[in-house]
């Protein structure tokens, strides 16, 4: 009986020792919005000489689900005008503000953004900058308008570690926007 | 006067009392292989006095007088009858031993075709199929039974599917200990590893109440109790290798009886599993190897009327999740639909890389039974399961886990067993639980604390024709959710009860056939996930939103059976229908949800009325002494009532049958299985992604022999799964998606029992 509560005392003890425990007491759970969420998606455009033409802003503060996006611009652009743009993405549900441009800007050789207009060819989209590979990153674009038109521009950000070679169809899709885009 | 009056009938009475008052009680074994055998026939010769030995071998004779007595033990399946004699001076407890003369009758005693009077559906795997299955999880182990089928993420996790039903309806008894993991999710599989349990078996549909009043679906049991007869040690030892993941594996089990201290039992076990990289008929499956680490030690002992019992048990799995499997949004998931091959395919290799999942299981649990006589004993038992999961999503970097559970379950059971006579047995008891979820990272299920507690009653009645059975049962549930909106704490606080309870009588027609009708009925309380999910859901390109409003899901069952049995021909048909108020399921919505990543459908839990109904159709032929063929058909049908759609994720129909030739040396069998799995064309549009895959064909075989030795058994089992590397997909694969299921696979494994 003696060493059954030994063995009894033992066991319990050693099952005390735990591993990997969350050591949140279960009443207060840690930060519901700790994870790595890009709520917002800015354009920066401007003409030819950098002066500030249009920013146009997706922004959908409680990521993905919950409520829907708060603002989705519509991109305007002046017939054959030229463009320069830039791209930001931000995380402003956390407090300070985490701008995630950074990031891209330092993992360059795993992400790339890829531009897709479907706009009866009135908009061509030509990557300026690039990985330390050489292949094109995308925060940096040159934009050339054609005609009056209507029609859309999809900008998607891959994911592509230890995979890019440029191809648009490879990787993960972080981010996909599809902006309503007007020539007029 | 009176007084002497009293004391007459005092001793009168005690005299009566002891005369003829004793009970003779025991347990019947396989002389060869030490399990238990029931509906073994035990008789008192010229008296008129018997019993049957009941599921777990145990039987009970009352009433019986001092002096000589000549007990006969005989089986209706054939067995060499035993004789003996022995003398009864008072309550008296003797285990037979007997012995089958066949070996293929040996075989099918342990199979499921067994003359089985019990209401409860149970099928159980047997020691030779489990030999062959040694490299697979229970889940695929189960898998052979049919009505179980598997929802499968890769071979590393497999959740056991009873018709058409799972997750909270399915409930998994780890040796009396209500298997609490994050059972919710679909690529979370039972945290057990077969090798250490002497007993698996899947209770089909509603089992008896005392395991749960939500365990709607079946029972998934294993039981650990059971040691090698007049062994003072024993040795067990499992390796192999599985062609396919280039998998290897080394289990160990040793125990005993300690000589110095009778009634003291031990049992100590590891396991060890290693996979890399699996392959399905053409390419490989990036990522998806796996590692298993499992220990058990478990001591029991027992004086007088005292049994004591301490376990502790781990089981502890790091698994790779499909590489290709891992998606941003639904275009990707579109891309991988319309690619033929997974989008993501490296050479082999045994590294896990991110995304992978890591589990750890650890079970502490404390028994004690107390017999207080041949009629009445108490079980009771305290458990704590811990529960750790940690999931790295596939950008995860180094060390950075996308989120992390911990669920500590902690539970006490406590069972009055109680034969009246050789006919009525009562069992009384209750279920207490109390749980606590905690989370970090990501958001899946947010923080809760519950507790449950159910009391119930069960009645038995066992005569030589007829087994008649009711239970009912109360159960209550409270549970709270905490999270947090905007730097405020927010308590959400549910309440649940119900009643459960079934009615079933089954009938002994002859020496062939059996009868068995059952009415159940069962209730849930809504899962975590299907409360207060939201978000979007790994690989499945949809944002899953819980409902708070969800109430009990209840159903109403009803099962048939009916089995026959001859010396050659067995056959046994489950009927069943499944009424469900309140069915809990995830309905696609109307519209596409708007987000940075594009456009995801949206799923929401619903109730509704549905019903579930199918049948089970097994029959078995012995040709001759060398030669068994089995054949069964499940088949599932399942109606959302209201909507009048069909319910999603029910699996096919599907035919197996198998071959078994038994050789002339070393008691050696060639098994050959064959597996039709039709197309699911039960199916809503609109509710998938993609098409159901394709039906296909499998076949199996295993060649496993006896290595003859003058001590200890020594096995060895060659099998090839898949033997035509068919390409498939299975509509129950959490990657039918993105890639096929398994290829051929190689398999040897070396059993040692000593």
């Amino acid at each position: 009986m003696k060493i059954l509560s030994i063995l009894a005392i033992s066991i319990l003890a050693i099952s005390a020792c735990k591993k990997q425990k969350i050591d949140d007491p279960v009443v207060t759970p840690p930060n519901e919005n700790e994870e790595e969420v890009i709520t917002t998606f800015k354009i920066y455009l401007s003409d030819t000489n950098g002066v500030s033409y249009d920013t146009l802003v997706f922004r959908d503060i409680d990521g993905v689900g919950g409520n829907a996006p708060s603002s989705f611009d519509t991109i305007q652009l002046a017939p054959s005008a030229v463009y320069l743009a830039r791209l930001e993405l931000l995380n402003e549900s956390s407090n300070p503000v985490d701008n995630i441009t950074l990031e891209i800007e330092e993992e360059a050789n795993d992400h790339m953004f890829c531009f897709e207009p479907t706009i009866n060819g009135a908009l061509q989209v030509e990557i300026q900058d690039a990985d330390s590979q050489g292949l094109p990153l995308g925060l940096q674009s040159k934009w050339t308008v054609g005609g009056i038109n209507n029609g859309t521009l999809t900008i998607r950000l891959k994911h592509q570690p230890g995979i890019k070679t440029g191809d648009c169809s490879l990787g993960e899709t972080d981010v996909e926007l599809t902006f309503q885009v007007k020539i007029q | 006067m009176k007084y002497s009056v009293w004391l007459c009938v005092m001793i009168l009475s005690f005299s009566a009392w002891s005369q003829c008052d004793f009970t003779l009680t025991g347990k019947v074994y396989d002389l060869h292989d030490g399990k238990v055998i029931s509906d073994a026939r035990i008789t008192l010769k010229n008296e008129g006095k018997g019993a049957y030995s009941d599921s777990l071998g145990y039987y009970q004779i009352p009433n019986l007088c001092s002096g000589e007595h000549q007990l006969v033990v005989s089986h209706h399946l054939g067995c060499e009858p035993l004789k003996m004699s022995f003398t009864l001076e008072a309550d008296t407890n003797i285990n037979l031993f007997i012995e089958f003369h066949l070996l293929e009758l040996d075989d099918m005693e342990a199979s499921h075709f067994r003359l089985n009077r019990n209401l409860e559906n149970e099928a159980q795997l047997n020691t030779e199929d489990r030999r062959s299955l040694a490299s697979q999880n229970l889940g695929n182990q189960l898998s052979k039974l049919p009505g179980v089928s598997v929802i499968s993420t890769g071979s590393s996790v497999s959740k056991p599917v009873v018709r058409g039903l799972h997750s909270n309806r399915v409930l998994v008894w780890n040796d009396g200990v209500r298997q609490e993991g994050q059972q919710w999710g679909g690529e979370h599989g039972p945290e057990v590893d077969p090798f250490f349990y002497s007993d698996i078996s899947v209770v089909k549909g509603p089992g008896e109440i005392r395991y749960g009043a939500d365990a709607m679906g079946g029972i998934v049991r294993a039981s650990l109790d059971n040691w090698p007869k007049d062994k003072a040690f024993f040795f067990n030892s499992q390796s192999g290798f599985a062609s396919n993941g280039r998998q290897g594996f080394q289990s160990l089990l040793l125990g005993g009886q300690v000589p110095k201290m009778k009634g003291l039992k031990w049992k100590v076990g590891s396991s060890a599993k290693m996979a890399g990289d699996q392959q399905t008929a053409q390419y490989y499956l990036t990522n998806t190897g796996y590692r298993e680490l499992n220990v058990l030690a478990l001591v029991v002992y027992e004086k007088n009327k005292n049994k004591w019992q301490a376990q502790y048990s781990q089981f502890n799995t790091e698994l790779g999740v499909l590489k290709a499997s891992h998606l941003g949004n639904l275009s990707d998931l579109k891309q991988a639909i319309s690619s033929d091959r997974p989008l993501v395919e490296e050479p082999f290799s045994y590294t896990i890389q991110s995304p992978k999942q890591q589990i750890n299981h650890e079970i502490v649990k404390l028994a004690w039974d107390y017999r207080f006589s041949s009629k009445l004993k108490l079980e009771t038992d305290a458990s704590r399961q811990f529960n750790n999961r940690l999931e790295y999503d596939a950008d995860s970097k180094e060390g950075e886990v996308d989120f992390q559970l911990n669920l500590i379950t902690y539970q006490a059971n406590s069972n009055l067993n109680w034969k009246l006579n050789d006919q009525h047995v009562f069992d009384f008891g209750f279920q207490l639980q109390y749980q606590e979820n905690k989370r970090a990272g990501r958001f899946l299920v947010p923080n809760y604390k519950q507790k449950n507690a159910g009391i119930y009653g069960q009645w038995k009645r066992t005569t030589n024709k007829w087994i008649t059975e009711a239970g009912i049962r109360m159960d209550m549930a409270q549970q709270s959710a905490f999270s947090y909106i905007k730097d405020s704490l927010v308590t959400k606080s549910k309440q649940y009860d119900g009643l459960a309870g079934n009615l079933g009588v089954s009938r002994v027609f002859g020496h062939h056939w059996v009868l068995k009708e059952r009415v159940s009925y069962r209730w849930r309380m809504p899962n975590i996930s299907e409360l207060y999910s939201n978000g979007l859901h790994h690989g499945a390109a949809a944002i899953e939103v819980g409902n708070e409003n969800l109430t009990e899901e209840e159903m109403f069952a009803h099962q048939t059976s009916a089995q026959f049995k001859s010396k050659r021909f067995q056959a046994n048909v489950d009927l069943y229908q499944y009424y469900f108020l309140n069915y809990i399921y995830l309905k696609p919505g109307d519209v596409f949800v708007l987000s940075i990543k594009g456009a995801f459908p949206e799923f929401a839990y619903e109730q509704t009325k549905a019903l579930v109904n199918g049948f089970e159709a097994e029959c078995s032929y012995e040709w001759s002494s060398w030669l068994e063929q089995g054949i069964s058909y499940a088949m599932v049908r399942a109606i959302d009532l209201e909507q009048k759609a069909f319910l999603f994720g029910i699996p096919a129909d599907q035919i197996s049958s198998e071959l078994i030739f038994s050789l002339p040396f070393w008691e050696s069998k060639l098994k050959v299985n064959n597996q039709w799995v039709s197309k699911q064309n039960r199916v809503e549009p609109g509710v998938d992604f993609a098409p159901t895959p394709e039906g296909y064909f499998l076949m199996d075989v295993d060649f496993g022999m006896q290595i003859p030795s003058r001590k200890g058994a020594y096995y060895l089992n060659f099998g090839i799964t898949n033997l035509t590397n068919s390409a498939y997909r299975s509509y129950l694969s959490r990657y039918r998606y993105f890639a096929d299921n398994l290829g051929r696979n190689f398999t040897l494994t070396f059993t040692i029992n000593l």
